[in-house]
């Protein structure tokens, strides 16, 4: 990956929109451990009191990778760019990887 | 110094070295109030499915085998296994141990063992990868608050014990090498929530590392704390082999 490569027209509000409504929505289905799921906000802190899972974060992975269109390096995997939907939609959703 | 990179002869000054080393970290964990415990070299196959190892980690995994038909050679197509695996760790002896149990404090173990690990042979280096090493752990069984104390106090003791021996190493975040496309999002985790580090010497060796596993254990091997919740628990480990290896100050003889 080079710092100059551009992503796929997703503007800012459009990602975190996704973000959102996938992990609120479509993750609950895709969790085979049959819990309440709490409903996030783009400011929700996602990895406080066991809200994400082993798996959640590949789906989570997966879905990033799909909105921009690039593989997400596990060097950026790292909870300053997963904190929340916010900090996610700024280390990913940019004209150039961070 | 003689060292074959699959198992773990040692001999004169070396073996010196690695004992003079080991009954350091050793006195520290118990100048720290751990309980020493010894460890058999076989682990029951239960432990590590319970402790999902088996999913985990497949292609590190190594058992002990028996004839099949005792009559004929014990050869490829003539085993069996047993209901024993070889130890890849220690501290899965202390989960096994502790199960179904209510701690009323903390529990601090140590403990030194032989660890077994199919690691690739294109890999294996004496004293940086070897598929048969010993490790001295102190492993920490409690509540999550007293877990995080205990790990905050004992962090610096092991960076001092490094420098006693030469070692200049720096922490770094770490994962373990899961091998199922499942089990990567485990190491997602484990960098995400910072829950393994690793004292890494500048070539990037790793000579000790501090684990936290939080409830996993705890909820596997039903270890409660006295408030009626999972136990947490992590476990500082020190790969001997390679502080032995890579120790470049003699430290007071024993």
């Amino acid at each position: 990956m080079t710092q100059s490569q551009t992503i796929p027209a997703v503007d800012r509000e459009g990602f975190a929109a996704s973000l959102v409504r996938f992990i609120n929505e479509e993750l609950p289905k895709l969790d085979r451990r049959d819990r309440a799921w709490e409903v996030v906000a783009t400011d929700t802190a996602l990895f406080e009191g066991g809200r994400l899972d082993s798996l959640s974060i590949l789906h989570l992975i997966a879905r990033v990778e799909e909105l921009t269109g690039r593989p997400v390096p596990d060097q950026l995997v790292v909870m300053k760019h997963f904190r929340s939907v916010e900090a996610m939609t700024s280390a990913f959703c940019t004209k150039t990887n961070p | 110094m003689t060292t074959h990179p699959v198992t773990a002869s040692r001999h004169g000054e070396h073996r010196e070295r690695f004992e003079r080393i080991d009954s350091c970290v050793r006195e520290w964990a118990l100048d720290k109030g751990s309980d020493e415990h010894d460890f058999p070299v076989l682990i029951a196959a239960d432990t590590l499915r319970r402790a999902e190892y088996p999913e985990a980690f497949p292609h590190l995994l190594m058992a002990p085998a028996v004839a099949l038909d005792p009559a004929a050679p014990l050869a490829r197509g003539n085993v069996l296994l047993t209901e024993s695996f070889l130890s890849p760790a220690v501290c899965y002896h202390a989960y096994a141990q502790l199960a179904h149990t209510t701690l009323d404090r903390g529990a601090t173990l140590t403990a030194r063992g032989h660890c077994f690990r199919n690691e690739a042979g294109a890999d294996l280096v004496p004293g940086r990868r070897q598929i048969e090493f010993e490790m001295r752990e102190v492993i920490l069984v409690g509540a999550p608050d007293w877990i995080e104390e205990r790990l905050t106090a004992l962090k610096p003791g092991v960076e001092s014990l490094a420098r006693e021996f030469g070692l200049e190493a720096q922490w770094q975040p770490a994962n373990d090498p899961f091998f199922l496309p499942r089990a990567q999002g485990k190491a997602h985790m484990q960098r995400l929530l910072g829950t393994k580090i690793e004292l890494c010497l500048p070539d990037g060796l790793a000579v000790a590392s501090i684990n936290r596993h939080r409830a996993f254990f705890g909820e596997r091997f039903d270890i409660l704390t006295a408030e009626g919740t999972h136990a947490h628990s992590a476990c500082v480990a020190f790969g001997l082999d390679r502080w032995a290896a890579q120790a470049t100050r003699p430290a007071a003889p024993l």
